[in-house]
């Protein structure tokens, strides 16, 4: 028995005039193309699930080619991102077509299963931990369900917890690969479509595990760098010393998602320096408190806001850069928000920027208030969930307006000049740290 | 100093700022694809190189820098950091 399981890979931005930009100012996606191009965790643990037993492999589609054959498989498993789900549906139904179960899964199909169900003999909501075995053995006599419901709970603890298979990537030209310490976050923002939509609370890994994966993904590539694909890494300080003290022998280079906290911590920044971590990305979405009422149910962004420049700074002084993310189009934002953000972010001396539109994802708390309050532009968008297409009318300002300034200000930051500046910034930094 | 102990300073800074083995390395060979390095780690290794060898590298030219011998031509046409 042989499954096969396919990542769709690739996002593309769908206004023409971003497009044409994402040409000439390469740097407005790298992020995206850096995160699209990164091998499916996802599927890699799926894979790790599987019996011994059970032939697997892994494909990456970034376009499905009606015309092109399809690999034959017993069985088809399918993830995807929103952006990139209409293709996963090609897909699933070509396979179908020819009579190879299909089943979806991954973040999207967990937040909208109905949908899902349409183009699968099977959906696969939540993790995999906990419903993939039963699924193969289901299947293998004949009583595949059409649902299963993975653990929300408990995921990294044993029997459920499986190590990703990082083998299946043997021989393939990857720069960064994926190892996940936590699924969740606490601080549950409204616009986040990450792992905390999969889980009831939040799961942390123990260090041994974590550890034991990037020596397993050390063995099949060369030189990777490694990105830690975690909402919110070092929400428990204690852990965090642990596993950075773990990492140090490693010897690797990595990156992760983080709170500005971090910032607080002289011993957390002297390991993080230490272990190998080059950059931290850090959710800032805006540089003025009052933008930020709201974000998250406790508030802890808008309390953290007005302390930025100082954090940004003391980071950075380790050697650690930090992605100083901005989130345009937020309910507070008018149409000078461009330029007082472009002035921020000169201030700052952030080393890499990421700036996005506001976006409502299926299934995030943001998607459901838009929807009830009728701001979304058309009904079905998930091809534009590309965070650099605007769905919604902003409360503020126009959409032509949003749009407008979104792309004057990737012209001001993500310019030549610009990125030149932040170089040399980075480079005395390290200076003074030899 | 002569070229060649030039270059054996040079390669003993890059073997101990990147960690790895760069002694096999052709003095054409792209540092960052040779030595699996991403963009950060080919800024911290100039920015050795600029403080071990008292130099500076224009910042719009940073991106020319990525073999041995365009670092080892610069250093060698010695244009002395400004130390103000």
């Amino acid at each position: 028995m042989k499954i096969g399981l396919i990542a769709m890979s690739g996002v593309r931005v769908r206004t023409p005039e971003l497009a044409e930009l994402g040409v000439t100012l390469p740097q407005f996606v790298n992020r995206g193309k850096v995160v699209a191009s990164l091998p499916s965790l996802g599927l890699l643990t799926v894979a790790g699930l599987t019996p011994d037993n059970v032939d697997v492999a892994y494909r990456e589609v970034a376009e499905v080619n009606p015309d092109e054959e399809l690999e034959e498989f017993d069985l088809v498993g399918i993830s995807s991102f929103a952006a990139q789900i209409d293709e996963a549906y090609l897909l699933a139904d070509r396979y179908r077509a020819a009579g190879i179960p299909v089943v979806l899964g991954g973040l999207h199909v967990s937040m909208m299963p109905e949908e899902a169900a349409e183009h699968a003999d099977s959906v696969l909501l939540y993790g995999a931990e906990g419903a993939w075995p039963k699924l193969v053995s289901d299947f293998r006599r004949g009583a595949l369900q059409p649902r299963y419901e993975g653990l929300r709970a408990g995921v990294f603890e044993e029997p459920h917890y499986a190590r990703p298979r990082f083998d299946l990537l043997r021989g393939r030209a990857y720069n960064r690969i994926t190892v996940q310490t936590s699924r969740g976050c606490p601080m549950n923002c409204e616009f986040c479509a990450a792992s905390l939509r999969l889980t009831s609370s939040f799961q942390q890994k123990p260090v041994d595990k974590v550890v034991a994966e990037i020596r397993s993904a050390l063995e099949v590539t060369t030189h990777p760098f490694f990105e830690l694909a975690d909402d919110n890494t070092f929400i428990n300080k204690k852990w965090g010393k642990e596993f950075l003290r773990a990492i140090i022998p490693l010897g690797i280079n990595w990156f992760t998602e983080t709170d500005i906290s971090v910032a607080d911590d002289d011993e957390l920044l002297d390991l993080l320096a230490e272990s190998g971590c080059r950059q931290i990305l850090v959710g800032l979405e805006s540089f003025n408190g009052e933008d930020l009422v709201g974000i998250d149910p406790s508030g802890w962004k808008q309390k953290h806001s007005d302390r930025y420049l100082e954090a940004i700074e003391r980071i950075q002084s380790y050697g650690v850069t930090v992605n100083g993310c901005f989130i345009l189009g937020l309910e507070n934002h008018t149409p000078d928000v461009f330029s007082r953000m472009k002035e921020f972010i000169d201030r700052s001396g952030l080393l890499e920027v990421q700036i996005t539109v506001m976006t409502p994802f299926a299934g995030t708390p943001l998607y459901e208030r838009m929807r009830r309050q009728g701001v979304l532009l058309q009904e079905r968008f998930w091809d534009r969930c590309t965070l650099f297409d605007v769905n919604y009318k902003p409360k503020r300002m126009s959409v032509d307006e949003l749009e407008a300034g979104m792309r004057w200000l990737f012209g001001q930051i993500y310019n030549e000049r610009e990125y030149t500046q932040r170089q040399r910034h980075y480079m005395e930094i390290v200076k003074k740290r030899l | 100093m002569s070229e060649r102990e030039l270059e054996e300073e040079l390669r003993a800074l890059l073997n101990k700022t990147s960690q790895e083995e760069v002694a096999t390395l052709g003095l054409d060979d792209d540092l960052v694809e040779r030595l699996g390095l991403d963009s950060l780690a080919g800024l911290r290794l100039l920015a050795a190189v600029e403080k071990h060898f008292a130099v500076r590298f224009p910042d719009e030219r940073l991106g020319e820098f990525h073999t041995l011998r365009r670092i080892l031509e610069f250093i060698t046409s010695r244009p002395e950091e400004d130390p103000s």
